[in-house]
């Protein structure tokens, strides 16, 4: 029993399983490469930590708490590309999660609904989709049930379990109540909300670590709107940090090193154990931690780029990949993004973001309309009901239309920021073996380490899927009442490569079988015995919800199954 | 080839060492001088006549009186605030991120977002990079960019600072001096960042660019109400005289093609005079881009408005032909909606 653990990123996955470690009595060191953003870190309780966030979106826009393009860049290109030799078509920062301490729940949306039963059984309830990797996941909802509780609890979940369709509850049992009720709807979303009942649908408010009463000492939000790529000013928001990191700290079992950039995971000779952790400080300086245990918690990009950048003699291919699987099955949500044009302001901004979730275009859908695409079936994801858009996001986009000067001017004038309201439907991405990671030939990081290259192309699925839900999107958004006209956007359709997006899965597999899956239902690699992979790399497929709660249950899932169960 | 996150440009090429300017006070507009105040607080890296020819493309992104009412890129300080950026690290905290939580606009008797944050190394090295460049490490500064576009300019169009407004337009348009063409699109990016920013980044004085387009500003720590969040007052949106198509037909529609046509539509239907044409459903659905956080991508590779016009061209290149597959997949989702609708309106569902 060695209770001591190298925990490698912490962000939301990172974060909770340093929580679970200490309190299971573990010693826990966490290395990331981003910075703490939030005075007081370790040092006060959640409640009382300062931020250096604001309503401040040029800070947003200058990378504030994101890896920097210039010094990591992701590098990119479709299956196309792959397939004729194409090293790259693009350098930037494409996919890029938040890089701080914390990780990208310091600036997350905080929409928090939890997968489906059906989510976990797909190949066996649905079968097969031809070129896609579909996999039922080794653990069920009922697994993951308890810590779906105890995260709930934890970072203080609002909704309204009265309002929500029996299917729902169905598919998501719950035992208790949410935390606390929902804070106000928004004028805008709710008339997207009404579009959506004169189809049938049932919106109810979307479940959310947003405070709508004191809870944790911290203060219920107050509807500024600025939520997604905003940290709340406020501290209204549960989030890794706040309801996780900073109470690991203070229990003085665990340490977390900032701006540790990790490239290398160490093995003994044989191969059979990690050693050590291998990083670079900022200024290049070459550190060595040695670790009795280790949990890669780096999101699905950097994780496989981890195991990747640690291939050895007895691990050539990477570590954990005598599957040839650590890489693949890179999942991104498509998003359709839909929208509702009103002749006055609907004040979208003035509201806690995305305030109504719609979950009737779950799926899957097999009726001859999807038998017409030349597929099996189609499945779906939840619609994010509500956004607005602050005054700069849209003159960037308008400017592309419009170049500059009055005709700009003016369109802005009128309100294009005051008189659309938007929703988005999380697309479910079907796994495939030639969306993957790897290592970029020839691009680096500021520290001279290979960068992580992205192949991605959607699957006919993505694109049948954006059709056929995207319509049901768009007579939602002419339905709403008073709406001039509806928007749509299916990236799918429109896009042969991937499309940026902060939800990402897949890459480190887990299943029950060492030749198709890269972990254990453990999150333990299955090549070694003392490796977790504890992010949503882990997961077979990916469900067309926000991650982020599904991340944190897991997490705690595999920490716990570490402490009470170690090696297995 | 489709990838829309990433600026393709290699926007940041090596160094140079530049001119620090003295002050500029006046700049020639349209019909005569314009009183420009300057901040003695904001560090400056231009030389004046750079400076002054800055300005002169900064009034084309968003120009201000005489041309309309409501006030200007320069007259909200968008071209000091571009300098202060390129002087970024002559001296004391560089003005890259504001502090939080609070500016005093929200409730708050401090005003936090004055006291800028120190960098750790990490932004100070990339910070550096992309302000100063490195020819070693293949990456052009902004202030290359700035200085040798803006010299391009005066040089290449004598006289540019004084000429009327609609001329300065067609130049920067037209241009094809690459030098040139990168600093206009570099200034286009800076100058809305500026003239939408929180007004401490040295742009948007007054909060004139915010109330220009009716944008509240930031709320915190007060935040809404739950009545000003459920019942909101009723605003409706401004009648522009002439319309807004007029606008984009005089300026830029020959410019700019068939987008401009549906665009227009679109925006003619915002503004209340009409329903939404069929063709803006097909041709402008990138709009709704910026309610979401999707938006964020286009602009990943660093917010180069350049590289976001060539990403939303190429997202949106496969509907200009009719034809195309993307075409009639987007017209089969447009026709089922419609029928989706109908339905639900003869279920007595709707409106």
């Amino acid at each position: 029993m060695t209770r001591e653990a190298v925990v490698i990123g912490s962000g939301a996955a990172g974060s909770a399983v340093a929580w679970e470690l200490a309190h299971q009595g573990w010693n826990v060191t966490i290395l990331e490469r981003g910075r703490n953003l939030r005075p007081g870190l370790g040092e006060v309780p959640s409640d009382e930590l300062g931020t250096t966030y604001g309503s401040d979106e040029l800070k947003g826009v200058r990378n504030y708490g994101f890896p920097d393009p210039l010094l990591e860049p992701y590098t990119t290109r479709t299956q196309d590309d792959a397939a004729n030799g194409v090293a790259r078509t693009a350098t930037g920062a494409f996919g890029q999660l938040g890089a701080a301490v914390g990780g990208t729940s310091l600036h997350y949306n905080a929409k928090t609904p939890r997968f489906w039963k059906q989510d976990f059984s797909m190949l066996t309830d649905h079968g097969p989709v031809e070129g896609a990797q579909v996999a039922d996941w080794p653990i069920d909802y009922e697994d993951l049930e308890p810590f779906y509780d105890l995260v709930e609890q934890r970072i203080g979940v609002q909704g309204d379990r009265s309002a929500m369709p029996a299917r729902t509850l169905e598919q998501a049992p719950r035992q208790h109540d949410f935390v606390m009720g929902p804070n106000p709807a928004g004028r805008a979303a709710g008339l997207l909300a009404a579009g959506a009942r004169s189809i049938g649908w049932e919106p109810y408010p979307f479940p959310a670590a947003v405070n709508s009463e004191t809870f944790d000492g911290r203060p219920a939000c107050n509807s500024c709107g600025l939520c997604s790529g905003f940290g709340c000013p406020i501290n209204a928001r549960g989030d890794a940090l706040v309801s996780f990191l900073n109470p690991a700290l203070r229990t003085g079992r665990v340490r977390v090193i900032a701006r540790a950039f990790v490239d290398r995971i160490e093995t003994s000779p044989d191969g059979s154990r990690a050693v050590a952790v291998l990083y670079r400080e900022l200024d290049g300086t070459r550190r060595r931690l040695p670790a009795r245990t280790v949990v890669v918690a780096g999101s699905p990009i950097n994780t496989a780029r981890l195991l990747l950048l640690s291939a050895n003699g007895t691990h050539p291919n990477g570590l954990g990949n005598s599957s040839d699987q650590v890489g693949r099955n890179m999942m991104f949500h498509n998003f359709t993004q839909g929208a509702s044009v009103f002749g006055y302001d609907v004040k979208s901004l003035r509201s806690q973001s995305t305030t109504y979730a719609i979950d009737d275009l779950l799926g899957p859908f097999k009726g001859p309309e999807v038998q017409a695409f030349g597929l099996p079936y189609i499945v779906g994801g939840v619609i994010q009901v509500g956004g607005g858009a602050p005054p700069l996001t849209t003159a960037k986009m308008l400017s592309a239309y419009l170049g500059h000067g009055m005709p700009l001017k003016q369109a802005m004038k009128v309100g294009t920021h005051a008189g659309i309201v938007g929703s988005q439907l999380v697309h479910q991405d079907l796994p495939q073996a030639g969306n993957r990671v790897d290592l970029d030939p020839s691009v680096t990081d500021l520290h001279g380490t290979p960068a992580a290259r992205i192949t991605y192309s959607p699957h006919l699925h993505e694109i049948a899927a954006s059709v056929y839900l995207g319509a049901r999107l768009e007579a939602m958004h002419l339905l709403a009442p008073g709406a001039l006209g509806a928007l749509i956007l299916p990236f799918p359709i429109l896009n042969k490569g991937a499309t940026y997006t902060a939800h990402l899965a897949g890459t480190a597999r887990m299943g029950t079988d060492p030749r198709t899956s890269v972990c254990a239902p453990s999150g333990r690699l299955h090549d070694l015995d003392n490796v977790y992979v504890a992010d949503a790399s882990t997961w077979p497929t990916y469900p067309g919800f926000n991650p982020t709660l599904t991340i944190m249950a897991n997490a705690i899932r595999i920490a716990r199954g570490l402490a009470t169960n170690p090696g297995e | 080839m489709t990838d829309l996150t990433l600026s393709r440009r290699g926007l940041l090429r090596g160094a140079t060492a530049g001119a620090v300017g003295a002050g500029l006070g006046v700049f020639a507009g349209e019909t005569g001088a314009i009183a420009v105040s300057l901040d003695p607080a904001l560090p400056r890296y231009l030389s004046a006549a750079e400076l002054k020819t800055l300005t002169a493309v900064v009034d084309r992104v968003v120009p201000g009186q005489p041309e309309d009412l409501a006030v200007g890129a320069v007259q909200v300080g968008c071209p000091q605030a571009i300098d202060a950026l390129l002087a970024a690290f002559q001296g004391g905290t560089p003005r890259i991120f504001a502090g939080g939580p609070f500016s005093d606009r929200g409730g708050s008797p401090v005003n936090h977002f004055a006291q800028f944050l120190p960098l750790d190394p990490y932004e100070e090295k990339a910070w550096r990079l992309r302000i100063q460049g490195s020819a070693a490490e293949g990456v052009v500064g902004f202030q290359e960019i700035y200085t040798r576009g803006l010299r391009a300019l005066a040089a290449g169009v004598p006289g540019f600072a004084i000429l009327p407004g609609p001329i300065r337009d067609l130049v920067l348009r037209g241009t094809q001096d690459p030098a040139v063409v990168a600093m206009r699109d570099l200034a286009i990016t800076h100058a809305l960042e500026f003239y939408f920013a929180a007004p401490e980044y040295g742009g948007n004085r007054g909060t004139g660019g915010w109330k220009a387009v009716g944008f509240e500003g930031d709320r915190q720590p007060r935040g809404y109400t739950r009545e000003e969040v459920e019942n909101p007052e009723y605003a409706p949106l401004p009648i522009l005289n002439p319309p807004l198509d007029t606008w984009l037909a005089s300026l830029v529609g020959s410019l700019l093609g068939a987008v401009t046509a549906t665009v227009s539509g679109l925006l003619s239907a915002v503004s209340g005079s009409g329903s939404l044409p069929t063709a803006t459903r097909t041709s402008a659905p990138a709009l709704s881009l910026s309610t979401t956080e999707a938006a964020y991508g286009l602009s990943a590779g660093g917010g180069d408005h350049a590289a976001v016009r060539e990403a939303l061209g190429e997202l949106l290149e496969p509907l200009t032909d009719p034809r195309s597959v993307a075409s009639q997949q987007m017209a089969r989702l447009h026709d089922r909606a419609a029928e989706l609708v109908a339905e639900a309106k003869s279920r007595g569902g709707a409106r």
